[in-house]
């Protein structure tokens, strides 16, 4: 198949047709630069904040960032990255991280479960999961979204922007609707997480209209150094279930995750906004919660 | 016949020639998770594919 702007050969085929590498990175990078703008994502007074992973999308973001920050003279982005403690897994991206802050000159701040928590992943996991039955995923996802939170504020960002990519959000959605979960539907989006408390931090998804497949591309074309590796426990999720699913439906019926997404969006509009959904501080760390002891503070406790 | 590198598992395959997508059909692999790279370029599923040539299949998935 040849690239429609310019009849080289193609390396993706796009629903509106096919382009060749040059052309490919152009339209992603424009994709990404108008979610920013139409979503207004940043603004220049912001201080924004990634949460990396050293992961593919976590880079892609970071870099396109640091490339949008240079275009409009805004502060430039820095780096978060979490150390869950999974063996075999994070001590990888976190050494392709440091290599890509370093040579793209990026601030990189670290934060760890064990340091928090006072346990990795690995040693909380089968105390946790002996009495509650949880999976690591769902540990892992409160975790993680606490420190992040917490360490964007220790670093006075005004903005956290996280890696969620098309395939991520498409399958965020229909998971709640599948769970019913109604009341996180309103937490999806391009960008969310501000005005429930004043301790959120402003999240947002420059990669929200990108799919993994369109990521992965765009990395290997820059050539970034990225490990493509998968969390060991991601197969016993029920995103992971999801995610097949929807690529099943996807190879069949191209456009289905951008519709799942693009309905959302329009469906949102009826949600109540977050300004509207206000909730209160946790009782042991103070940091936001719905509840009167938050969710980290809770799976903590059973330690 | 046909080599296929898979880069997640880290197997290697041999099928028949014919369009990338009818080889990824054969190895009841989703299109949608790979990229599929010949001579260090990557390529379309409507690519013909030859005897004798090397596919390498990069996951698309990563992360959590």
């Amino acid at each position: 198949m040849k690239c429609l702007k310019c009849e080289k050969d193609a390396v993706i085929t796009l629903q509106h047709g096919a382009l060749c590498p040059s052309h490919f990175l152009t339209y992603f990078e424009k994709k990404v630069f108008k979610t920013i703008s139409k979503y207004d994502l940043v603004k220049s007074t912001d201080t924004v904040c990634v949460a990396a992973s050293g992961g593919k999308d976590s880079l892609t973001v970071l870099y396109l960032l640091k490339k949008y920050a240079e275009m409009h003279h805004y502060p430039a982005p820095q780096a978060l990255i979490i150390n869950e403690g999974i063996a075999g897994y994070r001590d990888g991206t976190i050494i392709d991280l440091e290599k890509f802050c370093a040579e793209h000159e990026i601030p990189l701040h670290k934060k760890s479960f064990k340091e928090r928590f006072g346990k990795d992943l690995d040693d909380a996991y089968p105390i946790i999961n002996s009495k509650t039955k949880k999976k690591p995923c769902n540990i892992c996802g409160v975790w993680r979204r606490y420190l992040i939170n917490k360490g964007a504020k220790e670093l006075n960002a005004t903005v956290l922007a996280t890696g969620h990519n098309l395939d991520d959000e498409s399958q965020a959605v229909m998971m709640n609707i599948m769970k019913a979960n109604h009341a996180l539907l309103p937490k999806l989006g391009p960008k969310s997480g501000n005005g429930a408390h004043k301790d959120f931090v402003q999240r947002v998804k420059p990669l929200y209209f990108c799919s993994e497949k369109e990521t992965r591309l765009y990395t290997l074309l820059k050539k970034f150094q990225v490990a493509y590796t998968e969390c060991p426990n991601v197969v016993q999720s029920y995103r992971a279930d999801v995610r097949d699913l929807l690529n099943t439906m996807e190879e069949k019926y191209p456009g289905t995750k951008s519709a799942i997404i693009n309905s959302y969006l329009n469906i949102s509009q009826l949600y109540p906004t977050q300004q509207q959904v206000q909730i209160g501080s946790c009782a042991q760390c103070g940091e936001p919660s719905n509840k009167t002891v938050c969710n980290a503070c809770e799976l903590q406790g059973l330690l | 016949m046909v080599t296929v590198h898979d880069e997640k598992t880290g197997t290697t395959h041999t099928t028949v020639k014919g369009t990338v997508k009818d080889i990824l059909s054969t190895l009841n692999i989703n299109s949608e998770t790979v990229l599929v790279v010949r001579d260090n370029t990557v390529i379309t599923l409507d690519k013909e594919v030859q005897d004798d040539d090397v596919l390498t299949l990069l996951s698309v998935i990563s992360g959590g």
